[in-house]
């Protein structure tokens, strides 16, 4: 969202810098035409001076006599200066006829004379009636208090203006020239109300003004090719930008997961030699039962041996096998734990498995004042697992339920489902205990991470690296009640086990 | 007859083992499988010497020793554990355990520590059974000889318990001899601590 706005905000402040910078560089174009239009304007109508004196000249000389050489001339002129459409000669005695070459005078034979006659001696500027577009320019001939004649040019205003460049055929701009008197006498558009260039012409005798304006729309100050360009342009930087800020924050994180993996990888290796540790004094107190007893029990024989009464010792001596085997037994599942690849898979019923741990379990349930339920499917369910360990890990999760359910107020139930679906053995252990805390939830499966009191934290722990050795899959299931463990096995057959 | 051993320990084999080795040394021992158990039969037992052990389910041992603190029960305990665990030990004399012992026990140290306890028993017995004799003399004496005995051991003299009593000296010295003949003793001081120790009892 932030790179959003910002990438926004660039393209519209790209966008201001087109606009501005197009309509400074058009102005400037403007105003460069504009001057060399004046220029040329300037030097135009300048021109037109030296030939009114030229003709001023001859029509002194001669007109009466020799017309034809006035005409030649003013034909001459109206050949080479397309601007120049007509040259009038009119006596101001108005009973002589008018030389008229290129237009034809009668309808502005009295303007002219008014003209001549008013002059003081500088050309006299008027519009041609009935063609805006035009402008005479009278003089009296020869230019005294007593002229004979009126001398006008006619010019074309537009092509005064034309030139080479074709920048005023372009529709944003526009052009105006006017009579100093501000009568128009060319104007290109209409929308020339606040001219960008207003001068006059740089002559005596024309002062014409000349005014040009450039009309700029939106796509004018915003071409598309420049605009595209800077958006793209803008685009890429705030993308790569983008692109550079996330991988610096990737590299970032990288260098955290490191540190982190790192610290985890102490911690493992601290917990695996807690683990050994806290397994040694598991063992330590487990095997300290039936030393117990046996100590007991030699000595208890020894004084019965000492007293004579050999009678008593047989059963005594029976109790001091029974707990060596009972401490060798520990010794074994130590011995199943530090070397697990001597676990022997066979195919079983995982009925039976269940049908042991319960009758292993009967005893404490009845202690728990606990309803230990068995539900198993009818057929059966045949996997190809370590018996032993199997049987563990359901006596350990059972054990657990039992547990769980001990001051229990309300009802103290342990139910152990066994179903089927889709090659898979499932066995839930629930219980109606107080269920397992949020708090510890997590880290269940964890060493060492127990609710109970007494709990060494590796009961979990061990049936759950047992049974993803089998090949199946202990999980702690969401419950609103008491716990619920689920254990997953692949069905299997004998033949598959071989396989494996 | 010495006093019983009671027997707190989860562990079958090493409850059956104990006992076992126990009344071959002639102790009359009496097994328990829990705390909850010893509890229930406590109310009908005779004061005795116990033996906990410290780890097991639901109640442990130490967790007893406090309950049977708390309800003024103060027998002699030896703890049992399979650990050799300072805390715990420390925790167990606190609750005033005689003793503590690591397992497996050597019977000459558990026999050892029963006869301690047996012996405090047998002393506590003595000095209730002596009480009991003291109160049942003073128990003897008329409401008139039990209120001068109460001034006597205050330290008031004859004539001083005459005066508070409204009655003649000579009166008061016959109730003091009656008192003496019947307490076994005329020394006020022998008095006094019969008096004492017929009135310290909870």
């Amino acid at each position: 969202m932030t790179w959003f706005i910002g990438w926004a905000f660039a393209c519209l402040l790209a966008l201001a810098a087109i606009w501005v910078s197009e309509r400074a560089s058009r102005l400037s174009t403007l105003t460069a035409e504009s001057a060399r239009l004046h220029g040329v304007a300037s030097q135009r109508v300048d021109q037109h001076d030296a030939h009114l004196t030229a003709l001023s000249a001859i029509a002194v000389a001669g007109a009466e006599s020799r017309p034809d050489l006035f005409r030649e001339v003013a034909g001459a002129v109206i050949r080479f200066y397309p601007r120049v459409i007509g040259v009038l000669l009119v006596p101001l005695a108005e009973d002589r006829g008018v030389l008229e070459i290129g237009v034809a005078g009668d309808d502005v034979a009295g303007l002219i004379r008014d003209a001549a006659r008013r002059s003081n001696g500088a050309p006299v500027l008027v519009q041609r009636p009935g063609d805006t577009g035009a402008y005479l320019i009278v003089k009296r001939s020869p230019n005294s208090d007593a002229p004979r004649y009126g001398l006008a040019l006619v010019i074309d205003a537009a092509a005064l203006l034309d030139g080479d460049s074709d920048y005023w055929g372009r529709p944003e701009t526009a052009r105006r020239l006017s009579l100093p008197d501000g009568t128009p006498l060319l104007a290109d558009g209409a929308g020339l109300a606040v001219p960008q260039f207003a001068r006059a012409l740089s002559s005596n005798t024309q002062p014409l003004l000349l005014e040009t304006v450039l009309t700029l729309t939106p796509a004018d100050l915003l071409p598309p090719g420049s605009v595209a360009m800077a958006l793209a342009l803008i685009t890429i930087i705030v993308f790569g930008l983008r692109a550079i800020m996330r991988q610096r924050a990737q590299m970032r994180e990288a260098e955290r997961r490191a540190e982190l993996s790192g610290l985890e990888s102490r911690l493992s290796h601290a917990s695996r030699v807690n683990a050994l540790g806290e397994m040694a004094s598991g063992m330590a107190h487990e095997l300290t039962q039936p030393l117990t007893a046996v100590l007991a029990q030699a000595q208890a024989a020894r004084r019965l041996a000492m007293r004579g009464d050999t009678d008593k010792l047989a059963p005594v001596l029976e109790g001091v096998i029974d707990q060596t085997k009972r401490a060798s037994a520990i010794l074994e599942r130590l011995r199943t734990w530090t070397r697990p690849q001597q676990r022997r898979p066979e195919p079983i019923d995982l009925r039976d498995c269940l049908q042991v741990a319960k009758t292993l379990l009967s005893d404490q349930a009845r202690a728990a004042d606990a309803d230990l339920r068995l539900n198993v499917p009818a057929l059966r369910v045949p996997v190809v697992v370590d018996r032993v360990e199997v049987e563990q890990v359901l006596f350990n999760l059972i054990r657990n339920g039992l547990d769980a359910v001990r001051e229990v107020d309300g009802a103290r139930l342990v139910s152990v489902t066994l179903t089927v679906d889709n090659g898979i053995a499932e066995v839930e252990v629930a219980d109606t205990g107080p269920g397992i805390r949020a708090d510890v939830r997590d880290r269940i499966f964890t060493p060492f991470v127990t609710t109970r009191e007494n709990g060494t934290g590796l009961g979990l722990t061990l049936s759950q690296r047992l049974i993803e050795r089998a090949g199946g899959d202990l999980v702690l299931m969401e419950t609103k009640g008491g716990a619920r463990f689920r254990v997953s096995l692949p069905l299997g057959q004998p033949r598959q086990a071989v396989a494996e | 007859m010495s006093p019983p051993v009671y027997l707190v320990d989860d562990d079958r084999a090493v409850r059956d083992a104990l006992c076992l080795l126990l009344s071959t040394v002639g102790i009359d021992v009496r097994s328990f499988p829990g705390p909850e158990e010893f509890l229930q039969a406590l109310p009908a037992l005779e004061p005795g010497c116990l033996i906990l052990d410290i780890r097991m389910p639901v109640i442990s041992g130490l967790k007893l020793q406090e309950r049977l603190a708390g309800s003024g029960v103060d027998w002699p305990t030896v703890v049992i554990s399979g650990h050799g665990d300072i805390e715990a030990c420390r925790k167990a004399f606190r609750n005033g355990a005689i003793d503590f012992l690591s397992k497996p026990v050597d019977e000459q140290d558990l026999i050892d520590a029963i006869q301690k306890g047996q012996t405090a028993l047998g002393k506590a017995a003595a000095k209730q059974a002596e009480r009991e004799e003291t109160r049942a003399l003073i128990a003897g004496l008329t409401p008139r000889e039990h209120e001068v005995l109460s001034l006597v051991a205050r330290g008031f003299a004859t004539r001083d318990i005459a005066t508070a009593l409204a009655v003649s000296p000579r009166t008061v010295e016959s109730h003091r001899a009656a008192i003496g003949a019947k307490l076994g003793t005329t020394s006020p001081a022998e008095m006094t601590r019969l008096w004492i120790e017929a009135e310290d009892t909870p």
